[in-house]
């Protein structure tokens, strides 16, 4: 309690970036007021779609984004993921102690009720996915929100497998149709999430493509298009096997990425039309169901592939995104919500976000992944609080879904993930910070006061303890953050000084997989993620992989470099001029950094 | 591997399972599941819960295999939780046996199952449900369905009304045909209907048995081909993926008619029914196991039986209709006790099944049916005297002095209670019976006496439509008959059944009472005859003389 209570007065932490207000974003929604904002100002993008009038509304108002309910209040969906009983009598084992309802309600139903009154009460009022909706929906309560998730992609093996073949687009409607026509009428259900997590690797994919007849032909005919029917120009890009020209291709073999050569842009503009065909097959079928609801995407795995996101905005009403912070005390790189945003031109929803502590009382372990780990709860409670508080203060954020309601069993889930996720404890018991901290929250208004202000170089060049250059965790992150030139596509620049040199902080994303693009399986070191740098009028063109200029290094989806440079002594009060540009793995994206910044104290 | 199979007749004309290392006489228990799940659990009508009384599925499943075996039982009867037991019991697993209910994925025998549609749903069902047990030695059998919908005079109107181009509609003006010869002159002696051939009867849509003639007969060949479509083509489903576990029918609905039981003899290696005591202290009707066993020339398992009283733990009302119910608990365990001991008796007999493992929920399920059906109480705890019954039987010893009963010469007819009239349940019918002379009887005879009367008590099963015969309403004559001629006495014409119809009786110094029902008692007073013995020659018919039953012996009048 005493924990949750000093934390009221907490700063947000660096989220979004500024939102300027009109800069590049519309003011209003169009004037209809019943479908959200279809045509925010300078988007580009045109609905590829027939509005419907759905119960929940998504509406751009005084710069910031709302859900507002069929009632017509403004609301922000906070919810619990895996709101559900847990393991089932029929399964529970005494050896693997684990969250199991059963084991603290006489009922089904009884547990319904008090997850729903307790839920309610610590100021949650949206129902996540995976959870128990059947019982959830039982207990009278008018405010709560249902945001049910349908797997209707990935339980028909999309977007990986032939989404042209009737087949599978005949089972993706018959996931959904099964989900949502028992929910019939059920007017608290927002929308619908139609998967999460999906692989939209984009090299992965690009291999699969060849295994579909359907998508193997549209494949080569956007790439016969694309070159002029010029398979010379192709073979710049791209190295072929078992394939002699667009007709043979049409029929066998393959392509991969020619070392050197500019395949990978082609390769996105196929991930654009895959994603075009994933997201319109399942806001068309979802609307088919159920005209009334949301389509409220599917959940990027804290990590997303720009064309594809750029599609995603043509379909969905609101683009969702599981958020895993990126450093332990519940922070996120800045690039991140607002490419997303740029990208698809949708309010955004968080629709997981984690911390967890060395203290919980499930006995925890915490290793099996990457998730966000503290030592106490009251250390928990604060990075849950200031990660909720981030997403409430940026603008276009309409929601977010904690990851989840109990701890994760003892010894692991199934598939070994080992957290302290929970709300509540495996024994039931709430966590009294954490429940706190949510209590304490004042969503509208909060949310009113979008967007959080964040610091930047421009206001100085922070200096830098050399015990921080291991990673970037002990950084004055804000302070030190870049503003990119343009746009910063897929990573986040920070600069900051000791007494012997500057120090350049690359955080960025990496296509997963990306090994799959050449023949011999490699990655060669031609396609490398590559910095080019001016500094002070010092030169460097800098191969992230092997620059020995880099302190510390982790390649991955995230990864991140932390640069030594002394073209001069440092000290406060000098000034630094900087151009960079980074090009990520393949020529994959390029985003840029100019400035002249002063060092501060 | 080996399976179960069947084994027999021995030199006592008795059947049994046999694994290949001993043999089993299937004493077991429907139903043996945890219960209400905690999910739907409905605080406002309690039921039973494993998850009340255990901490894990694996801990009652320990305990349950433990009590089953103590009491004496050896198998899982059909819905049993067979998936928790392979989880958590497989090295001690009970042998067990599976419902598949294929029938009920197409509504049989109500839809149209001549369709190759049917045979594409049969197939897809059994690939759903069976390749998943084809490698377990405890599988016994399978049941293709349960309680199916064999009734003959419904199912002949419902299946004439199907359009002229059906496969249905098709198929049953070719048994009409068959049936008659082709001669359509004797199919109207029998028959009123539109059409003016059989090549126009596909497409009239009513039908109805003319009176005096043989109809009947007729419907009979109609239930032949419908039971032989069913069990052929649900056999061949079930072969296709599994070629060796028994096949073991489709457990009747305490009724059948025998004409659907023959059918079913080259498609099944046991024939299978439900069958509650005919009377409350457990005893049973000769009829209607022996006619199961010889229409079919299978041995027969008893798929559920039952036994309620009033007096139970779980608050059970015993409302609904249907099953057997004493007032105390006591009575139902020497009932339940008397029900096991006469059918293991039988040497043709190779199994029985208790319905159920548990009491039925306090309020009932949710079909309504709220009986105290169980060996345990809502509560979990067993019904002790139920649980003593068990431990005293030893089904080893009454299988080891199985055999059919001797041939009786004469009837030696037996004194009765003085409220005869109202039921053969006070009748000492095992003195009193009187055999048959037909080979798949359908009903039974007894015969009792007072001071002043003579009693017969006849025990039939009929199943009757009274919308096949003309204006909804069973005409006198087409009603179900039953003669009596004692000595060379005048014989005595008795008709009963349709709805709201009394019996009649041509002799009014006869007494006449009924109690109705699918399974149906009539009894007659006589005026008790002179001399100490007497022959009596009677007949019973079904409804439109359909199928019928002779007696003819000397009855035994000692005074």
């Amino acid at each position: 309690m005493i924990a949750a209570l000093l934390l009221l007065g907490a700063t947000p932490l660096p989220l979004a970036g500024w939102f300027v207000p009109g800069g590049g974003r519309g003011q209003g929604n169009g004037g209809s007021g019943n479908t959200l904002s279809l045509t925010r100002l300078g988007s580009g993008i045109q609905p590829a779609y027939p509005k419907t009038t759905t119960r929940f509304k998504v509406v751009l108002k005084d710069g910031r984004d709302w859900l507002v309910t069929p009632g017509g209040r403004e609301t922000f969906s906070f919810g619990v993921c895996c709101v559900e009983p847990g393991e089932k009598f029929d399964e529970y084992d005494p050896a693997k102690p684990a969250y199991a309802g059963f084991r603290y309600y006489p009922s089904g139903a009884n547990w319904a009720q008090d997850a729903v009154a307790r839920l309610q009460e610590w100021g949650f009022n949206t129902i996540g996915a995976w959870s128990a909706t059947d019982l959830l929906r039982k207990p009278s309560a008018p405010n709560l929100l249902f945001t049910p998730i349908l797997h209707m992609g990935s339980g028909a093996g999309a977007p990986w497998r032939d989404m042209w073949d009737p087949q599978i687009v005949g089972l993706m409607d018959q996931i959904a149709k099964d989900q949502i026509v028992p929910l019939k009428g059920e007017k608290r259900v927002v929308g619908y999430f139609s998967d999460n997590e999906m692989g939209w690797w984009n090299a992965a994919m690009f291999e699969w493509s060849w295994k579909g007849p359907y998508s193997r032909v549209r494949l080569v005919n956007m790439l016969k298009a694309r070159y002029h029917g010029s398979w010379s120009a192709l073979l710049r890009d791209f190295v072929p096997q078992d394939a002699i020209g667009f007709a043979g291709l049409a029929k066998k073999g393959r392509l991969f990425l020619r070392p050197g050569g500019q395949g990978v842009h082609a390769v996105q503009a196929w991930m654009g039309i895959l994603a075009d065909r994933y997201y319109s097959l399942c806001r068309t079928i979802i609307k088919k169901y159920d005209p009334g609801a949301l389509y409220l995407g599917d959940r990027y795995i804290s990590n997303f592939y720009p064309e594809v996101a750029k599609s995603a905005g043509k379909y969905v009403d609101v683009l969702s995104t599981n958020l895993n912070a990126d450093w332990n005390d519940g922070t996120f790189a800045r690039f991140y919500l607002p490419t997303l945003e740029r990208l698809c031109q949708k309010p955004v929803m968080i629709t997981e976000y984690y911390e967890a502590a060395r203290d919980s009382r499930s006995k925890n372990k915490n290793d099996s992944s990457g998730f966000p780990v503290v030592d106490t709860q009251a250390e928990r409670a604060a990075a849950f609080l200031n990660q909720t508080r981030a997403f409430l203060r940026t603008p276009y954020v309409v929601g977010a879904h904690w990851f989840q309601y109990y701890d994760e069993p003892t010894f692991g889930r199934g598939d070994g993930e080992n957290y302290n996720m929970g709300l509540v404890d495996i024994d039931n018991r709430p966590y009294e910070e954490m429940t706190a901290a949510s209590e304490s929250l004042n969503l509208v208004e909060e949310h009113r006061r979008a967007p959080a202000k964040l610091g930047d170089v421009t206001d100085g060049v922070p200096p830098l303890q050399t015990s921080a250059l291991k990673d970037l965790t002990l950084w004055p992150r804000d302070r030190a953050f870049v503003p990119p030139a343009g746009h910063a596509e897929r990573g986040d620049l920070y600069l900051a000084w000791t007494p012997d040199a500057l120090y350049l902080a690359l955080y960025w994303n990496e296509d997963r997989f990306a090994e799959a693009y050449y023949k011999d399986g490699k990655i060669p070191a031609s396609e490398h993620a590559r910095m080019s740098l001016t500094l002070d009028g010092r030169k460097y063109n800098l191969d992230l992989e092997a620059t020995k200029l880099a302190v510390a290094r982790t390649l991955g989806v995230r990864s991140f470099a932390i640069l030594r440079l002394a073209p001069v002594r440092p000290a406060a009060g000098q000034h630094v001029t900087l151009n960079g540009t980074l090009t990520t793995g393949s020529h994959a994206y390029t985003m840029r950094w100019k400035g002249r910044f002063t060092l501060s104290q | 591997m080996q399976h179960f199979v069947v084994q027999g007749p021995d030199a006592q004309d008795r059947y049994a399972f046999s694994d290949g290392k001993g043999s089993m006489w299937s004493w077991g228990v429907d139903c043996v599941t945890t219960g209400a799940a905690w999910e739907t659990y409905d605080t406002q009508n309690r039921a039973y819960a494993a998850f009340q009384h255990y901490s894990n599925a694996a801990e009652w499943v320990r305990r349950t295999v433990h009590d089953l075996r103590d009491w004496g039982f050896n198998s899982l009867g059909g819905w049993s939780d067979t998936e928790l037991f392979d989880k958590y019991a497989a090295g001690d697993k009970l042998p067990y046996f599976v419902v598949l209910h294929l029938g009920s994925y197409d509504k049989a025998p109500w839809n149209d199952m001549f369709r190759t549609e049917f045979e594409k749903l049969m197939d897809g069902a059994a690939k759903d449900l069976v390749p998943k047990y084809v490698d377990d030695p405890k599988l016994v059998g399978y049941f293709s369905d349960n309680e199916l919908g064999w009734w003959g005079d419904s199912l002949f109107l419902s299946y004439f009304k199907m359009p002229a181009d059906s496969p249905g509609k098709k198929a049953l003006v070719e048994v009409l045909k068959k049936t008659y010869g082709g001669d359509f002159a004797a199919f109207q002696t029998d028959w009123i209907c539109s059409a003016n051939g059989f090549d126009e009867l596909g497409k009239a849509a009513e039908i109805r048995i003319r009176p005096g003639g043989h109809g009947g007969a007729a419907i009979d060949a109609w239930l032949r081909a419908l039971g032989k479509r069913y069990y052929s083509v649900v056999y061949s489903a079930i072969r296709r993926y599994d070629k060796s576990h028994l096949i073991l029918g489709d457990r009747y609905i305490q009724y059948y008619n025998p004409a659907i039981a023959e059918s079913s003899a080259p498609y099944v290696d046991v024939a299978s029914t439900n069958l509650g005591a005919d009377w409350t202290d457990g005893s049973i009707s000769h009829f209607f196991l022996d006619t199961l066993h010889r229409a079919t020339g299978k041995p027969v398992i008893i798929t559920e039986f039952y036994m309620c009283a009033m007096e139970n733990r779980s608050g059970n009302a015993n409302s609904s209709d249907g099953f057997p119910v004493v007032q105390t608990q006591a009575q139902r365990s020497a009932a339940f006790e008397r029900y096991v001991r006469h059918v293991a008796s039988l040497p043709y007999v190779v199994g029985a099944h208790w319905f159920q493992f548990t009491d039925e929920p306090e309020k009932g399920r949710g079909d309504g049916e709220d009986y105290n059906m169980g060996l345990v109480d809502i509560h979990g705890r067993p019904y002790e005297g139920m649980v003593e019954a068990c431990r005293s039987l030893d089904l080893t010893d009454i299988r080891a002095h199985a055999a059919e009963p001797a041939e009786v010469a004469k009837v030696p007819v037996p004194a009765v209670p003085a409220d005869v009239l109202k039921d053969l349940k006070g009748w000492n019918r095992d003195l009193g019976f009187v055999p048959c002379d037909s080979k798949l009887p359908v009903a039974d005879l007894y015969a009792a006496r007072d001071k002043r009367y003579l009693y017969l008590g006849l025990y039939s099963m009929d199943y009757m439509d009274e919308s096949i015969y003309e204006g909804g309403k069973v005409p006198e004559e087409e009603r179900s008959h039953w003669t009596i001629q004692l000595g060379d006495s005048r014989p005595v014409s008795i008709r009963f059944g349709g709805k709201d119809q009394k019996p009649s009786c041509s002799d009014p110094a006869i007494e006449i009472s009924e109690v109705p029902g699918l399974r149906y008692t009539v009894i007659a007073r006589i005026p008790l005859p002179t001399g100490t013995s007497i022959t009596l020659d009677s007949e019973f018919a079904t409804h439109s003389r359909e199928h019928t039953v002779s007696w003819s012996k000397p009855l035994e009048l000692n005074r």
